[in-house]
């Protein structure tokens, strides 16, 4: 119970630090008619955490620390309704090709970046370890 | 005060996907496909597009506190799009397609659906 609230309270810091972040980025880019904000921070976040899962591997850093930086920061800083929302208001637009556009960056783009995250940390981290 | 509201969202959006995905994974197998964030973000699309439904923000949103607090800090905080990415990549890395393509067309279309599906029936 008590690892549990350490790991709850890592979360909503690193939850409100993540979302700041987000928010911080959202503000410059908030007039751009294509929500080049979300997908950035989409990205971004994606890289993080493919980075981060591959170091969990390599070491096992302490519970509440895997659950702050990677439930709360990445979780927070990430966001999937900012994305439907976004999706909608260009569907409503009758932007078909803006829509798939920005579906197919957002989708291949964040597991593409995932993967590079993982697997360039995979083979930094193998390499320090020889 | 935008900060603070931003903030105090994020916070406690994160904590509550957290406590929800703990709950829904320690109800299934780990080699089980992994639901509970496909379920979180679902929900909270579907929330979110209620909740721009219902209520306009003013002029500049940014300034809007609710708009703050709830569009940008909870229902932001409490949907995720990096974990999304990681599980399916974990799935392409198993070789498991036919699950990746569900787990992809479902979350992302789930999501851009119950958003505007919301979004219509409350607007329209």
């Amino acid at each position: 119970m008590k690892k549990h609230l350490i790991s709850a309270i890592a979360v909503a810091i690193g939850g409100a630090l993540g979302t700041l972040l987000r928010f911080s980025v959202d503000l410059p880019l908030y007039d751009t008619y294509f929500p080049v904000n979300t997908i950035l921070v989409n990205l971004i976040g994606s890289f993080l955490l493919g980075g981060l899962t591959a170091v969990y591997l390599l070491k096992n850093p302490p519970e509440w620390l895997k659950a702050g930086l990677g439930v709360g920061f990445c979780g927070g800083f990430t966001t999937m309704s900012a994305l439907a929302n976004d999706a909608t208001a260009l569907i409503l637009n009758s932007d078909i090709i803006l829509f798939i556009t920005y579906l197919l960056i957002s989708v291949l783009g964040g597991i593409g970046l995932a993967f590079l995250g993982y697997w360039s940390l995979l083979k930094w981290k193998a390499g320090d370890t020889q | 005060m935008s900060i603070t509201l931003v903030a105090l969202g994020g916070a406690l959006g994160a904590v509550s996907r957290y406590f929800i995905g703990h709950f829904i994974m320690s109800k299934r197998k780990t080699s089980s496909m992994p639901i509970a964030m496909v379920i979180v973000n679902l929900v909270g699309s579907l929330t979110l597009g209620i909740t721009v439904g219902l209520y306009l923000p003013s002029e500049n949103p940014l300034n809007d506190s609710l708009y703050l607090l709830f569009n940008i800090g909870f229902f932001g905080a409490f949907t995720t799009f990096s974990t999304f990415s990681v599980e399916a990549m974990q799935l392409l890395h198993k070789h498991r397609y036919k699950d990746f393509w569900i787990y992809v067309l479902v979350s992302i279309m789930g999501s851009v659906i119950l958003f505007g599906l919301a979004l219509y029936i409350l607007t329209v």
